[in-house]
């Protein structure tokens, strides 16, 4: 019996997934926890930038009329990596995601040459040379009004 | 609590070192003595020894996940890359209680202190621990 509730239950929120998928507006995810905004669409599957073009890159996207962009910080990035999963390893209200390395602005600490890096394979943490192709998703302060409404 | 018992770790506070650290922005009550720094255990000993662990008068400590874990962690620092005012400050792997989803009896998440990177590893291997008690305050 309780094998079948946990399924109904698994298959009502796979059917809330997917609606929520198809209602996402416009590739663009509010993170109220973060108070943040996270780019999720095509790109933030294929892109594949070095470090200096990543931060470029986001402060040039411009995305549901929000412009400029940044690289999330490791603990923004870190906030959105789901270990109780792999292949991806990311929170579900994710679309696109590429089974690869993503950029953060957070610089290493024993040499400016790398920077930190999460792989959304499994959630492994790393530094990676700035030179290196990574795949990157942008984030975007929520403004301050906006945080106000929200709540 | 019993209020003896809490006269008694305030006192002993008081009196000796205090073999724990509160952090005050999660809340969460971390061990910091010289045991961290001297104890190695394999994943399943490790959850053991944090489940048998009496410290400062309390026993609910247990081995924190690796999400808790990185509360301490400071990436902008290294060697440690540990968050200040902690006593014990080790360049050593520390496990986390958080098994690796993609093989879960096997492997467990495991964080380096030198720079705080984090990669799943055989749960056989022996690392350091350092035990938590309290939830995080959100």
């Amino acid at each position: 019996m309780k094998k079948y509730t946990i399924f109904f239950l698994l298959s009502l929120l796979i059917a809330i997934n997917s609606f929520g998928n198809n209602k996402k507006s416009g590739s663009v995810i509010l993170d109220k926890r973060n108070g943040i905004y996270w780019q999720d669409n095509l790109s933030s599957q294929k892109s594949s930038e070095d470090w200096d073009d990543a931060i470029l890159y986001c402060d040039q996207l411009s995305l549901n009329g929000i412009k400029h962009w940044r690289l999330p910080t490791f603990e923004e990035l870190f906030s959105i990596v789901d270990y109780t999963r792999v292949h991806p390893a990311i929170h579900p209200f994710f679309s696109f995601v590429d089974e690869g390395s993503y950029w953060t602005s957070t610089d290493f600490a024993a040499t400016e040459a790398r920077a930190w890096t999460i792989d959304f394979r499994t959630g492994e943490t790393y530094y990676s040379y700035k030179t290196t192709n990574h795949t990157v998703r942008c984030v975007k302060n929520i403004p301050a009004k906006s945080t106000k409404e929200s709540k | 609590m019993k209020p003896y018992l809490l006269l008694l770790t305030v006192a002993s506070s008081l009196l000796f070192a205090v073999s724990s650290k509160q952090d005050d922005k999660t809340g969460l009550i971390w061990q910091d003595n010289h045991d961290v720094l001297k104890v190695t255990k394999t994943h399943a000993k490790a959850i053991e020894y944090c489940q048998k662990l009496k410290l400062d008068g309390f026993e609910d400590w247990r081995l924190p996940t690796l999400a808790e874990t990185y509360t301490i962690v400071d990436v902008r620092v290294d060697r440690p890359a540990l968050k200040k005012g902690f006593e014990v400050r080790i360049d050593d792997r520390f496990w986390t209680a958080t098994p690796f989803a993609g093989n879960p009896k096997k492997e467990a998440w495991r964080i380096s202190m030198s720079y705080g990177e984090a990669e799943p590893y055989n749960n056989t291997r022996t690392y350091h621990v350092r035990c938590v008690r309290g939830s995080v305050a959100r």
